[in-house]
């Protein structure tokens, strides 16, 4: 037995990561760009550049340049330099560069993809008592450190968030597509930033659904609500879609893309690790709230806001006895026995 | 087919380690190649790595064997825990025959066995005034003929439940502190301190040492017997914990627990109705003397230590202590073995003209404090010692940081302000020692050489690497197999 | 000529910093030769013959020993050294008020907070610092090879009282969520969880599933002794529970040498209860290539598998080869080139224990089909691994060249981290220089790698071809090629 020793920060030392081959820099990157990435190259414009992140748009995509302490966000290259170096600096005067073959160069910075991660965290199993009392933590973090929202001045625009994901929630809940749609509709692009508030909530709540969906689908084996429970993640990976596919102009294209992910079930690191905590019950729930609530300025409480959207909706709906059949005119897609395992689901593409 | 996500969870639940390793790019500790460490560094791991280096002397096998015997983890956890839960209070004053089972012609003395004809000048120098003392010899010269004449029975202090500062050295009518352990109920004793220059415990055996040592029998000791009395007992560890946050380290610096301990002591002196002649002389005697608590802060670790000792397996150091002619350990899973090496001079400033050419080698059982977690152990506790030792103040802090490295816990009591608090490293073991090549940091006041010269400097002692690879060895002959 | 010699008490650095070192002094303009190590019994033997009288050192003691052409050059060498030794020492102890010193154990440094512990320190070391990180909690990869059995079964008892993994010891290769530990590729992220008694193994199907747009979400190495009957297999019981386990895994691949029997038998009936589908990868003789097995993870996932590329030399010469001679870095793939090899030809010599191999009677000069090793220990003392250098596979490529008459050689590469930086850029010269020089010289390239891995294969494939070799990402391929070459059976 050791009498634990107490632990200041750790000691990673920042020591320059060594060229992998003639003069490129190690990154990491999200498996969801991998097809871009690794890809035959194309041509890349900055579209923004700020000292955590710069977004880079090719074609129609968008990929997010993120220093190593910026946020992993679900169409990331994380360089493996500070913000403090100020690596992105001269991307404001070099505004192209090239994107394929496992590389990006941009700037002066000439990077190769080390390492892959998955942006869909895939969890265990949990169930729907289990993760309201893990959620609940985080609301009442929430409550204790969010302060005033930063709309004080826009109090109309914030009952209108509420309201508004309240209806999406209400409406995916009775299967009602159109309306969940028209209620989305109303908030997304409605706030400020680089991420408008209402986009980061539904990316929230419909990631989020997408995530744990799976996670407490199996703990209830296919019960009385077998059929309402295989229909949820389909109608909100649908709504997911619609709503991406229609904020191309009505919000940022840094946010758009986004929404794209999140129709996907792909989130930021933050959240991943938050939802992760959820479900592992056993996990420091408080600490992954903090983490993903230092995200920007609002998008981290929007994005934890919708998130939360996302187990009121999944775990409230298990408790209506019975349902109507589906409103929405397709029929509802049936999941495979083991949802998180099936591979034709996975974000990897064919390498051709 | 058992309800697969059920079993999921369930499983998820009882293997929590097995799952969060595969939940997402786990964090690192690395340790040999530096290779390795560089392609996790470039992926952008969060890794720690480890300083390492090979063991001293090759012992990979016998550190093997040691961390493989079944009853190492346990006896050191429990070595650790008794030592920290030591409740050391100062209850009576007894006379050394009775206090350590002495009689008349048996001398005790600091440090590992040693003869006369190994001792060096400041320890023979303090047998001769003993025996001056005791009436066994009427001259320096009859005293001396009879150390080389092989008359003598020698002991270690260790060995009897006490301990002495330098030489160390007690016989029968000495009066001792008696410190108590109350979590265990096992006494330590210690002789009280005769102050600076010319004394008993630096060699020096003129008259005014015996006429010293006379009063401190007839006069001292029975008033501090009677103040003691007064108050039932005196907590010496709350003096310590107080005194380690007022800058002193309990071994070399012992200015504010000695200050300390003249406020608790001076009320019930004063009402214990001693004569008022001696009353004055008592005060000013133990107010003038800085490194009076000294002699109750070593027996406070001894009483603290001994019963962490004589647990199989247990590889923790009970005991560290130098006879001015070796250094010398005990372990507590090697019994009463004591594993010795040549005790080195320590490095440091030295007082006035003296230099390293007048100092004796390292003496005294005063590193039962660095094994107690004090000392050199708390130097951070005590910057200003290095106006002493020599070096800067981050040294002093340096000093015990490096010391975690070598022990199995942090005191709960004993703690640091700078640290935040942290308590200092306590548990040494002497696997970790011969792990990482640092040997506990010990820092201590310096002899003379030449006998009755008194205190020539303070520094830094470096304890020999090989009394710890010795014990190493010795506890991997005795090791089980899992 | 001039002979330096010097010993620096206190100054470690791990054996292949240091070799590194070396390469690095030694390659100053002037300097003979340079010998930078630690002194071990065999490194101060290497310094005696290379002429140098015994120092006073011991293997705590970096030991300096460089012959330069004069004063001048062995200036600048000394100069390169201290450059290289700073380089390759990272932090160490920084002065200063608020730094704690670096830690010096496992123990130390786990007390940060860390998850995994990848001990490479020296076999006779590695139980202790193992046994450091598993009481503090953290699981453990053990590269380091050489710990005695008693030690692994000791460690892997006390994991699994812990609920905590044992990778190795001996285990090369491994791959958490991404994260490559030891010498591993930059795979995709998919759904197949690979639990591998052999790295290279573990490398080549890793590589293969990722080329067949397949993934992997983990791989975790067992070490080589895993399936014994001393260990029981238990790592590999323990992996099998955390795949199962993991959500992103789909479908386990284990991987190894046909386990002992008993063990075996554990093992399938492990599988059995786990609620994710396990295929079973042995290699020996009549149970299967690696390729074969992708193909069979592929199918059991309802994916395509295409057959992995290969390309062409720019020219076959004539067909009279008589001899196979394999130089392989990588132990699995050596070894499924010698069955391969000797379900074509009875025997071949090697010095794996295989179904198929006989001892080497004359080293690697032995003659006939020859399918070697190099990265067992009795090349590896005193050389860095294949992996990291090539200079023992380019002598060997030479001497073959100059043997007469004519024989087919197979090499391996294997790219990803941990491995040369350009292997291609040291063999591709002595490849086209050896079909030169040779009377009949066929060459064929077996290449582990992803197109992810940093030495960017392509680029690796396309000089190697230029070379003059036949370059194939599967192993299995490359040596049904080499067996073609020949006139064996395909």
């Amino acid at each position: 037995m050791t009498v634990p020793i107490s632990s200041p920060l750790p000691l990673t030392s920042s020591r320059p990561a060594g060229p992998c081959r003639s003069g490129s820099r190690p990154a990491v990157a999200s498996s969801a760009i991998a097809p871009l990435l690794r890809g035959a190259d194309r041509a890349v414009t900055v579209l923004a550049s700020f000292p955590q992140a710069a977004y880079l748009s090719v074609g129609d995509d968008l990929v997010a340049l993120v220093t190593s302490d910026g946020i992993h966000h679900p169409n990331a290259v994380v360089l493996d330099l500070p913000s403090s170096e100020r690596p992105l600096d001269r991307l404001a005067i070099a505004p192209r560069g090239r994107i394929g073959r496992h590389g990006l160069s941009i700037g002066d910075l000439e990077l190769h993809i080390v390492r892959w991660w998955d942006p869909r965290p895939r969890l265990r199993g949990s169930t729907p008592a289990a993760l309201r009392a893990a959620s609940d933590l985080t609301r009442q973090r929430l409550a204790a450190v969010a302060g005033p929202l930063p709309e004080a001045s826009h109090t109309a625009r914030t009952a209108d968030l509420a309201n508004a994901l309240g209806t999406v929630v209400a409406a995916l809940r009775v299967g009602d597509g159109e309306a969940a749609f028209a209620a989305a509709q109303r908030i997304v692009g409605l706030g400020p930033g680089l991420t408008p508030s209402g986009d980061d909530r539904l990316a929230g709540l419909i990631a989020g659904t997408l995530v744990l969906a799976p996670s407490i689908a199996s703990a209830s084996s296919g019960g009385a609500d077998g059929g309402a429970s295989t229909d949820l993640p389909a109608a909100t990976e649908r709504l997911g879609h619609a709503v991406a596919a229609a904020a191309v102009g009505r919000t940022t294209s840094v946010s758009a893309a986004l929404l794209r992910h999140a129709a996907s079930g792909q989130m930021a690191e933050p959240a991943s690790a938050l939802v992760r905590a959820w479900v592992a019950a056993d996990r420091d729930t408080v600490r992954a709230t903090d983490r993903l609530l230092a995200v920007g300025s609002s998008s981290g409480r929007d994005l934890t806001l919708g998130l939360l959207a996302a187990v009121e909706l999944l775990t409230d709906e298990r408790a209506r006895p019975s349902r109507t059949g589906p409103t929405s005119a397709e029929p509802a897609r049936a999941l495979s026995p083991r949802p998180n395992r099936d591979p034709r689901h996975h974000t990897t593409e064919r390498h051709s | 087919m058992t309800d697969h996500a059920t079993h999921d969870h369930a499983v998820g639940r009882r293997d929590g380690a097995l799952a969060a390793l595969l939940d997402g790019p786990p964090t690192l500790v690395t340790a040999g190649v530096e290779l390795f460490e560089s392609t996790l560094r470039d992926q952008g791991a969060e890794l720690v790595s480890v300083d390492w280096r090979p063991p001293v002397d090759g012992l990979s096998d016998e550190l093997a064997r040691i961390a493989a015997d079944p009853r190492t983890q346990t006896a050191n956890a429990t070595a650790v825990e008794r030592i920290v839960a030591a409740e050391p209070r100062w209850v009576g004053i007894t006379r050394a025959g009775d206090a350590v089972g002495i009689e008349r012609g048996q001398f005790l003395h600091a440090g590992p066995p040693i003869t006369w004809e190994r001792a060096s000048g400041p320890m023979r120098g303090a047998l001769i005034a003993a025996m001056l003392y005791e009436g066994m010899a009427e001259t320096p010269e009859q005293a001396a003929a009879i150390g080389e004449a092989g008359d003598l029975e020698l002991a270690p202090c260790h060995s009897r439940g006490a301990v002495g500062p330098m030489a160390g050295v007690v016989s029968p009518s000495m009066p001792m502190f008696a410190i108590r352990n109350e979590a265990f109920g096992n006494t330590a004793y210690c002789t009280l301190n005769e102050g600076l220059g010319k004394v008993l415990r630096y060699g020096a055996y003129g008259q005014e040492v015996i006429d010293r040592l006379r009063w401190m029998q007839d006069v001292l000791g029975p008033a501090m017997d009677a103040a003691v009395s007064q108050l039932g007992s005196m907590d010496v560890r709350a003096i310590i914990v107080q005194a380690m946050q007022m800058g002193d380290e309990l071994h070399n610096r012992n200015r504010a627990a000695s200050a300390l301990f003249v406020r608790e002591v001076v009320p019930p002196l004063l009402e214990a109705g001693i004569a008022s002649s001696h009353l004055a002389d008592v005060v000013r005697f133990i107010n003038g003397n800085e490194h009076f608590f000294l002699n109750l802060g070593m027996p406070a670790a001894k009483s603290a230590l001994d019963p962490a000792r004589d647990l199989s397996g247990s590889s923790v150091v009970v005991a560290m202590a130098r006879n001015g002619t070796d250094f010398g350990i005990q372990t507590s899973g090697t019994g009463d073995r004591w594993f010795t090496a040549p005790a080195s001079v320590p490095d440091g400033l030295f007082l006035g003209d003296y230099s390293a050419e007048d100092a004796n080698p390292d003496i005294g059982d005063s590193t039962i404090t660095e094994t107690g977690g004090m000392g050199g152990f708390a130097m951070a506790a005590a910057p200003a010692i290095v106006r002493f030792v020599g070096g800067q103040a981050a040294d002093a802090l340096h000093a015990t940081r490096s010391m975690y490295a070598i022990a199995l816990g942090e005191h709960p009591h004993f703690q640091i302000p700078i640290l935040e608090f942290r308590g200092t490293p306590v548990g040494i073991d002497v696997t970790r020692i011969v792990r990482t090549g640092i040997v506990p940091a010990v820092n201590t006041g310096i002899a003379g050489k030449v006998p009755g010269t008194g205190q020539v400097g303070a520094g830094l002692v470096t304890p020999p690497m090989e009394v710890f690879t010795a014990a190493v060895r010795a506890l991997a002959e005795t090791a089980e197999s899992p | 000529m001039v002979d330096h010699l010097d010993v620096r008490r206190g100054a470690y650095a791990d054996s292949v910093s240091l070799m590194q070192v070396s390469r690095r002094v030694g390659d100053v303009d002037g300097v003979t030769n340079a010998l930078i190590a630690m002194a071990t019994e065999l490194n101060l033997e290497l310094l005696a013959g290379m002429g140098y009288d015994a120092p006073d050192a011991g293997p705590n003691d970096l030991v300096v020993a460089i012959r330069a052409d004069d004063d001048g050059v062995l200036a600048a060498a000394l100069a390169e050294l201290d450059a290289a030794l700073a380089a390759s020492r990272g932090g160490g102890d920084r002065g200063g008020f608020g730094d704690a010193p670096a830690p010096r154990t496992t123990r130390d440094a786990a007390a940060f907070g860390g998850q995994l512990a990848l001990i490479s320190v020296p076999g006779e070391h590695a139980y202790v610092e193992a046994l450091d990180a598993l009481r503090a909690g953290l699981h453990v990869m053990i590269f380091s090879d050489n710990v005695p059995v008693d030690l692994e079964v000791a460690l892997k008892a006390e994991a699994g009282q812990r609920g905590l993994l044992v990778m190795g010891p001996d285990a090369g290769t491994a791959i958490v969520s991404g994260v490559g530990l030891g010498f591993a590729n930059v795979v995709s992220p998919g759904p197949v969880g690979i639990v591998a008694a052999s790295g290279t193994g573990a490398q080549q199907l890793s590589c293969l599933l990722d080329d067949a747009g397949i993934g992997v979400s983990h791989v975790l190495g067992v070490g080589g002794r895993d399936l014994k009957a001393a260990v029981g297999g238990r790592s590999t019981l323990q992996a099998m529970r955390a795949l199962d386990g993991d959500p992103a895994t789909g479908l386990i691949v284990l991987l190894s040498k046909p386990p002992d029997d008993a063990v075996a038998t554990t093992i399938r009936a492990a599988a059995e209860q786990l609620g994710t589908p396990v295929v079973f990868a042995l290699l020996g003789p009549d149970q299967g290539e690696l390729t074969e097995a992708a193909a069979e993870v592929a199918e059991a996932l309802g994916a395509d598998f295409d057959p992995p590329r290969s390309w062409d030399a720019p020219s076959e010469r004539s067909g009279a080869y008589t001899e196979l001679r394999g130089l392989f870095a990588g132990g699995t793939l050596c070894q499924e080139a010698v069955l391969i090899a000797a379900d074509a030809f009875g025997q071949v010599a090697s010095n794996l224990t295989v179904p198929g191999a006989a001892p080497l009677t004359q080293g690697l000069d032995t003659p006939g089909h020859l399918l070697v090793d190099l990265g067992e220990d009795e090349y590896t003392l005193g050389h860095p691994h294949p992996m990291i250098d090539q200079g023992l596979r380019l002598e060997r490529i030479a001497a073959e060249a100059a043997r007469p008459g004519g024989r087919v050689l197979l090499l391996d590469v294997v790219l990803g981290h941990g491995a040369h930086a350009d292997p291609a850029g040291e063999l591709a010269p002595a490849i086209a220089d050896a079909i030169a020089t040779a009377d009949d010289l066929a060459v064929v390239v077996s290449l582990c790698g992803t197109a992810g891995d940093p030495q960017g294969r392509d680029a690796q494939v396309a000089q190697l071809v230029r070379a003059g070799a036949s370059v194939h990402l599967s192993n299995a391929a490359a040596a049904h090629k080499a067996v073609e070459l020949l006139g064996g059976d395909a």
